[in-house]
């Protein structure tokens, strides 16, 4: 991902969709000013980060219309996600019109209107993505207003507070924070009068491609695209000096010399480990010297337990990314390098073109004004588990050290003591099961992503049977590790869904799913289990899967006839009493 | 009019990015009815890459009033001078 091209080269690649695209986003824009410039820049910024966007365009100020009428054009599309652009310099000259009265009840009357969208839009699955509002900054009160409940810089921010809180409530609203943009870029970069009074483009040109680049990420997410991971160099990386050479006393931290700027790169850092971006150190250092400082220093914010994957040795960094992957397999393109010497950034970057290895500024206090600029970690889900995959990581990292004791794998496995929980899609469950199928891409058969939403109908529904698998063993707990949606079809139980974690590849895992699943076939008197392997760019490690479980190839299909089947061997016992969702 | 002085480069080199036409010659009589590509929204981005590009500001009806390119580049002369 490089530097993001201007509006007028955005809007040529707009012209030129992609043959063979990644992914294919599907969405619709509204708003109550021209929307030309955005949906030009939106879709050459989709296809600047590799995938097409197919976008309708709503008619000029026809919000409610395209919204509420199920027979809308906009319906009609199918949109996934659906972009809602209300522009606040619009309230503004609609303020002048309105009683003190009705400025004061303004963001109560806002919040019902995006509720009321989104009720509409929700009601079909699509996924609403509301612009917040951007202050105009007309300073009929100045400081002052801030006492003033009808002041209209306290009923946006009211309206602003209304939004998060929406978006807080419901899985599938989402808000694209343009306050926020306008406080760090300023009025000036967002707004050019001339071009709103006289074309009614509410946002000047200059902004359009970080607005278009964060929207697309924003649609991208819930298809599985978003950084996971961070490789962290250390030496003038996460302190100032070199610690083999300064020691642990004279490296930069705290107060010492460029100190602070590190420590704060450092507390940017931990709050991204906190909400499950996966931390890892790849340094050139001897390992008891690269880890004296997360052991010793007083001023280092980051602990070794922030660390999932910690390799520090002489070899070349490509090979200890690729040792890195091993662990935490996680694919590359979902990845972020932080280095300060550019031969390296240069190295990883031949190595690896999908991952993101961006040109740190020389300034260590530039470093996180810089990558937040790069917005790298908007994602579309974020659940309370999220926090645990460091430690799940680190856990991992213990398990590959077993493995090597062991000559027979099967022994081995027996020694993890490795039992299994198994639940049908439930309430507790459905936030960390979509995100699965959102970030799920290598272990993934048919790569169908679901939104909460999505999981909760099929929870409901009498044709679907619904399994997850959860996995402990004696180094700790894996959590939920593979997900299967079945279909009734007819005299067959259609898998529709079948995902693994990959850090559970060859423990016998696949095995005791299917055991599983033959399982909830007999159940239903059903005989015969019916798969598919859809290819992507991702799955190929999953192409001999139905093979290797011995179901027949029959046409692009995989079949398995229950009658005759015997238990797969996997040495993982079976935790509870198994709950099946039933018809 | 001097069509072949800086100024007039590089307000060519303008319309050519924008117009995505690298063979595009401007006359001081050009209009937007004479160019393939020069509709409302190319003539927003033309505007403001000028506007960006020379450091200046028009108002809107400077804009409005614009006939053709050569009263264009008069318009830029003149903030420059």
């Amino acid at each position: 991902m490089s530097d993001l091209p201007d509006i007028t080269a955005l809007l040529k690649l707009a012209k030129q969709p992609l043959p063979n695209p990644a992914l294919t986003l599907r969405a619709g824009l509204l708003a109550d000013s021209a929307s030309q410039l955005l949906a030009g820049t939106l879709r050459g910024c989709a296809r600047h980060l590799g995938f097409n966007l197919d976008l309708f365009e709503g008619e000029f100020d026809q919000i409610e219309m395209a919204v509420v009428d199920p027979a809308s054009a906009l319906h009609a599309f199918h949109p996934d996600a659906v972009i809602i652009y209300l522009a606040a310099e619009k309230i503004a000259v609609k303020f002048g019109a309105c009683s003190v009265a009705e400025r004061g009840a303004f963001a109560e009357e806002f919040a019902k209107r995006a509720r009321g969208l989104h009720r509409a839009l929700s009601g079909r699955g699509v996924q609403t993505i509301f612009f917040n509002l951007a202050d105009p900054g007309d300073e009929v009160f100045g400081n002052h207003g801030n006492k003033v409940s009808w002041a209209l810089r306290t009923q946006l921010r009211l309206c602003n507070l209304e939004l998060s809180r929406l978006a807080r409530e419901a899985g599938d609203f989402h808000v694209f924070d343009l306050a926020a943009l306008q406080s760090s870029a300023g009025r000036a970069a967002l707004f050019d009068p001339k071009l709103y009074f006289t074309s009614k483009f509410a946002l000047a040109p200059g902004i359009l491609p970080v607005v278009a680049r964060d929207l697309v990420k924003m649609l991208a997410a819930p298809k599985g695209v978003f950084l996971k991971c961070v490789i962290l160099d250390l030496d003038n990386t996460l302190w100032g000096g070199v610690v083999a050479e300064d020691g642990l006393d004279r490296i930069q931290l705290g107060d010492l010399g460029l100190g602070p700027a590190f420590t704060a790169f450092q507390s940017w850092l931990k709050q991204l480990r906190d909400r499950g971006i996966v931390l890892a150190v790849c340094s050139k250092n001897d390992d008891a010297n690269a880890r004296e400082p997360f052991l010793k220093h007083p001023d280092m914010l980051l602990r070794l337990e922030d660390i999932a994957v910690f390799v520090a040795n002489w070899d070349d960094k490509a090979s200890n990314i690729r040792r890195i992957k091993g662990i935490i397999e996680i694919d590359y393109g979902s990845m972020m390098f932080v280095d300060d010497n550019p031969a390296e950034r240069q190295l990883v970057r031949e190595s690896f073109p999908t991952m993101l290895v961006p040109e740190l500024p020389e300034d260590p206090s530039e470093y996180v004004p810089f990558l937040a600029s790069l917005n790298p970690f908007e994602t579309a889900t974020y659940t309370s588990q999220d926090a645990h995959r460091t430690i799940e990581y680190q856990t991992e990292a213990l398990r590959h050290a077993e493995r090597e004791k062991f000559v027979d794998l099967g022994a081995f496995l027996r020694s993890l003591e490795m039992s299994m929980v198994v639940r049908p899609f439930l309430p507790f469950n459905f936030p960390r099961v979509a995100q699965l199928t959102q970030r799920s891409n290598q272990f993934n058969l048919r790569t169908v992503r679901y939104t909460e939403q999505q999981i909760a109908s099929l929870a409901d529904s009498s044709t679907h049977v619904t399994l997850t698998f959860e996995m402990k063993d004696r180094f700790g707990d894996n959590g939920l590790i593979s997900v299967v949606i079945l279909e009734v079809k007819g005299e067959a139980l259609f898998v529709d869904t079948w995902l693994m974690s990959c850090r559970v590849l060859g423990r016998g895992v696949e095995q005791f799913v299917l055991n599983t699943v033959v399982q909830a076939a007999r159940e239903r008197g059903i005989k015969r289990i019916v798969g598919e392997y859809l290819p992507t760019s991702k799955n190929g490690m999953v192409r001999d899967h139905y093979a290797k479980l011995d179901f027949s190839a029959d046409g692009g299909r995989w079949i398995l006839e229950t009658a005759g089947y015997a238990d797969r061997t996997a040495q993982i016992a079976l935790c509870n009493d198994r709950e099946v969702a039933h018809t | 009019m001097d069509t072949t002085d800086a100024l007039w480069t590089e307000l060519t080199a303008i319309f050519r990015r924008s117009l995505d036409d690298d063979g595009l010659t401007l006359s001081e009589k050009t209009t937007a009815a004479d160019v393939p590509g020069w509709d409302s929204i190319t003539h927003i981005l033309i505007v403001v890459a000028v506007e960006k590009h020379f450091k200046v500001k028009f108002t809107a009806g400077e804009i409005q009033r614009l006939e053709n390119v050569g009263q264009l580049a008069a318009l830029i002369r003149a903030r420059k001078t």
